[in-house]
């Protein structure tokens, strides 16, 4: 007992005496434009002092995995955080099940998830068990558009084709897609309304069956993203008719967007880093730079971004917070308009 | 479709080149090792063991062949190890080693858990070989084949697998098919997959994902048998196995020897299904050997067969299983899609054009299966007089230990809590349900088979808006529909013919 006692003083003078030496150095004060080698310094109230818990909730090797191992690795490199994530995948529940036994800890930053579109949609469907709006918002990290694909053998050349071919027989063309009440099912309920078209959308469990049905033939075009449909494309087994992004993609000049087909819709899935409501602000804003600094580093850029084909999406915790917000709404109005969302 | 740039002979010779260096044959060694301990362990199959490596080749700039032939290793490894516990305590090792313990535990009891051991590591040896065998010599027909495999296709092999129920009733028709619908029950808990509605769920996240099936199988075999047992008595007598007779006898390679034919045929194609898996293929390749025996009516009560059929099974499914994951980037499993993920982080994008870009990695990793499955096999012998020893430890000592790896296992399937208390649950029941006479194999068989059973055909009637006579253009699925319609039809055509109209076919397995 007397042990415990004499080790907690310890910590704790060592504690008090970082925090004096270290107080001065304001986390927000530097806008990194050159990655910096050294670690922040910890908050006042001594944030962080050990590892910080991240609870993906996917499957390991999946995107939201990728991308937080990825973080995690690039801190290190950096030395941006004084100690790596613990990273647990609590998958299962369209990510609701990991969501909430992160939202049940305690809100001091040691706790983080992922902040995605699903949180939106899921509390839209009556799918989540919390809202939206019960989680912190650190940081948005990656964008990510979607894809209109075809079989190369396929009849539709363009994306007009391919919306002449629904307006010819409405629901008579098959689009294979993630899931109802998944980004592309959303996204697709967007394009029918502004192109006065009705299609077949059929869910599947995974984008890899997506891939697997539409090469297979069982279904006449998918939704897919790049990072997802870029080999087999340059295998020359997929076409794609158009992209959701403002402009055409680096990896993929010869796609052209929605926009310029006459489709006014430009969107994109995102990801980014949350946490339980109600983390502090200084620690979020310690967080908020710490992760800053690695999606504006070089090693983010190479190692992060074009080895796995995303798209930067950085946003800070308040523009990322004003964003679900936007994003809720925006979806909340679809989904009362758009017949093919309604329950 | 997912063609190969070079011929099967030099190609294996560049593989060999590369899965024969050391560095490749350490890996493929750690891979085998940490395979087999994952397999060993309750709970935590192969998706947690690959998954736990992820970490490893993230902070490491592994060479890729490398790194996949270490986690390949640890793919079809696990399927050595899964049968372990199944045979000596009935404790499925994965989801794909359920049926394994039917008879697998059954033998051990009757003092054969020796030759039961090691007919499951020469089993799944011969199945990994030939396995791999299909995957070098077959991949691009085989590709078409599993994209000739859409939603009706799969519905058609999902009720297919359903009518194999009726073979694992136990004593009573009745309370074998009171068991399925309860597990079909089960399979509708969670969000459903085809309108994101959560059913069920009671507002509870934990229920979200529904059942998992690894963990009401630990519950409702591993834990029911240990309530059973301790309410006889902890004094129960010592299995004794007898150390002269590890090995399977002349009459056991008999029983086997198109046993491992059949099974690694039906596992290999059935593993290269999406979504189909090992667990299906085990639960397949089981029901085809007791359709197949001329004593139907000994299965369950520990015959070699019944270990032999779905240790081959799971094993050839895990060769499957990488033909779409190499030919075409797209995976077929959970744990093809960990090794996906795998293959990106290694720096390489999967894809049609991954094994003809670099034909070093493809060649290297199926070579490398060849020499994993060799030293699996020299793993696994020599612990079979190990493992069997264990039951030689007294149950009063063993109870608490085989208590506390079901409830690690359990935990680490998902690293949730809520978990360990439905495997608790689930133990109750099945304790109950042994009390009863009600067996556990169809609960898990419907709880596998129903939500793909579900969302499958309910794909298929979107694709063809409502139209049911899809399943009967499509000539894959009236195939395997007329399939299901004779394995009903059959016995009692038979009891018609052979004029014996009252007699209900009854096995008496202790399931």
């Amino acid at each position: 007992m007397r042990l415990r006692v004499s080790v907690l003083m310890s910590v704790l003078a060592f504690t008090i005496g970082a925090c004096g030496g270290a107080a001065p150095a304001t986390p927000t004060s530097t806008v990194a434009a050159a990655p910096t080698s050294t670690a922040l310094a910890t908050t006042r109230s001594g944030f962080p002092s050990r590892s910080i818990a991240f609870i993906v909730p996917y499957a390991a090797g999946g995107g939201s995995d990728i991308l937080i191992r990825s973080l995690d690795k690039i801190a290190q490199d950096l030395k941006v955080l004084p100690q790596s994530f613990t990273i647990s995948n609590v998958a299962g529940g369209s990510g609701f099940t990991g969501k909430q036994q992160a939202i049940g800890k305690a809100a001091d930053g040691y706790t983080l998830t992922i902040g995605d579109d699903s949180s939106v949609f899921g509390q839209l469907l009556n799918q989540a068990p919390m809202k939206y709006t019960d989680f912190t918002y650190i940081a948005r990290l990656v964008s990510d558009y979607n894809m209109v694909v075809v079989r190369t053998e396929s009849p539709y050349k363009t994306l007009k084709d391919w919306l002449d071919g629904a307006k010819a027989k409405p629901k008579g063309v098959s689009v294979g897609g993630t899931g109802i009440g998944n980004a592309d099912h959303v996204q697709l309920a967007n394009i029918e309304k502004r192109s006065s078209t009705q299609f077949n959308y059929v869910s599947f469990d995974s984008g890899g069956q997506v891939m697997t049905n539409l090469l297979g033939g069982k279904v006449d075009s998918a939704m897919a993203n790049p990072s997802e449909a870029y080999e087999q494309m340059r295998a020359g087994k997929v076409r794609a008719l158009g992209v959701t992004s403002p402009q055409r993609l680096a990896d993929l000049k010869d796609v052209p967007t929605l926009k310029e087909q006459g489709v006014d819709y430009v969107v994109a899935q995102f990801r980014g880093v949350a946490g339980p409501k109600g983390i502090p602000a200084d620690v979020v804003t310690y967080l908020e730079e710490a992760f800053r600094r690695v999606a504006r580093s070089e090693q983010w850029k190479t190692d992060y971004l074009e080895k796995y084909q995303q798209a930067d999406g950085f946003m800070g915790s308040a523009d990322f917070t004003k964003f679900m917000d936007e994003f809720f709404k925006e979806n909340e109005q679809s989904f009362k308009e758009l017949p093919s969302l309604k329950q | 479709m997912g063609d190969l740039a070079i011929d099967p002979v030099s190609g294996l010779g560049l593989g060999f080149q590369l899965a024969l260096t050391p560095q490749n044959l350490l890996f493929a060694l750690v891979g085998c090792l940490v395979g087999t301990a994952i397999g060993v362990l309750p709970g935590i199959g192969p998706v947690s063991g690959v998954a736990i490596l992820l970490p490893v080749i993230f902070a490491t700039k592994l060479d890729p062949t490398s790194g996949m032939i270490m986690l390949a290793a640890v793919y079809y490894g696990s399927q050595y190890g899964g049968s372990t516990t199944s045979i000596l305590i009935n404790t499925p090792g994965e989801s794909s080693s359920v049926m394994t313990c039917l008879d697998g535990y059954a033998m051990a009891r009757k003092g054969r858990a020796g030759p039961a051991l090691a007919m499951a590591a020469i089993a799944s040896f011969i199945a990994g070989t030939l396995a791999v065998l299909g995957l070098m010599l077959l991949a691009p027909p085989l590709t078409a084949f599993a994209l000739g495999f859409g939603p009706e296709e799969n519905t058609a092999l999902m009720i297919l697998g359903l009518t194999t129920l009726t073979r694992l009733a136990g004593r009573s028709i009745m309370k074998g098919l009171v068991a399925a619908a309860f597990g079909l029950a089960l399979g509708t808990v969670g969000i459903d997959s085809m309108s994101g509605t959560p059913r069920f769920a009671f507002g509870n996240a934990d229920l979200l994902g529904g059942f998992d099936f690894a963990v009401v199988a630990i519950g409702l075999f591993a834990l029911a048998e240990l309530f059973t047992n301790a309410e006889e008595t902890l004094e129960r007598p010592v299995i004794r196995t007898r150390f002269r007779e590890l090995w399977p006898t002349m009459a056991d390679w008999i029983a086997v020897r198109f046993t491992l034919i059949r099974a690694t045929v039906v596992g290999f194609l059935i593993g290269t299904l999406p979504g189909a898996g090992a667990t299906v293929a085990s639960f397949m390749a089981y029901a085809i050997e007791k359709r197949a025996s001329r004593h139907p009516e000994k299965f369950g009560t520990g015959v070699i067969e019944g270990v032999a059929a779905p240790e081959a099974a799971n094993n050839a499914a895990t060769g499957g299983a990488m033909v779409p994951l190499l030919t075409l980037g797209l995976p077929s499993s959970a744990t093809a899609a960990i090794l996906l993920g795998a293959i990106n982080i290694f720096g390489y994008r999967p894809g049609p054009l991954l094994a003809i870009e670099h034909p070093d990695f493809f060649w290297g990793v199926v070579a490398s299966m060849y020499v994993g499955n060799v030293m699996l096999l020299i793993l696994n012998l020599p612990l079979v007089g190990l493992w069997a020893s264990i039951l030689r430890i007294p149950y009063g000592i063993l109870l608490p230990f085989i208590v506390l790896f079901t409830l690690v296992g359990t935990y680490a399937i998902n690293n949730n809590v809520f978990d360990i208390w439905v495997m608790l649950a689930f133990g109750v029941l099945g304790w109950l349900m042994r009390k009863f006479d009600y067996p556990a194999a169809p609960v898990v068989l419907a709880l596998v088979l129903g939500p793909q059973l579900e969302t499958n055909l309910r794909r298929a009637l979107t694709i063809s808006q409502g139209d049911y006579t899809t399943f009967l253009v499509h000539p894959i699925a009236a195939t395997l529909l007329a399939l299901a319609a004779f394995s009903l039809a059959w016995p009692l055509v038979m009891r018609v013919v052979r004029g014996r109209p009252t007699e209900v076919p009854v096995s008496n397995e202790e399931v």
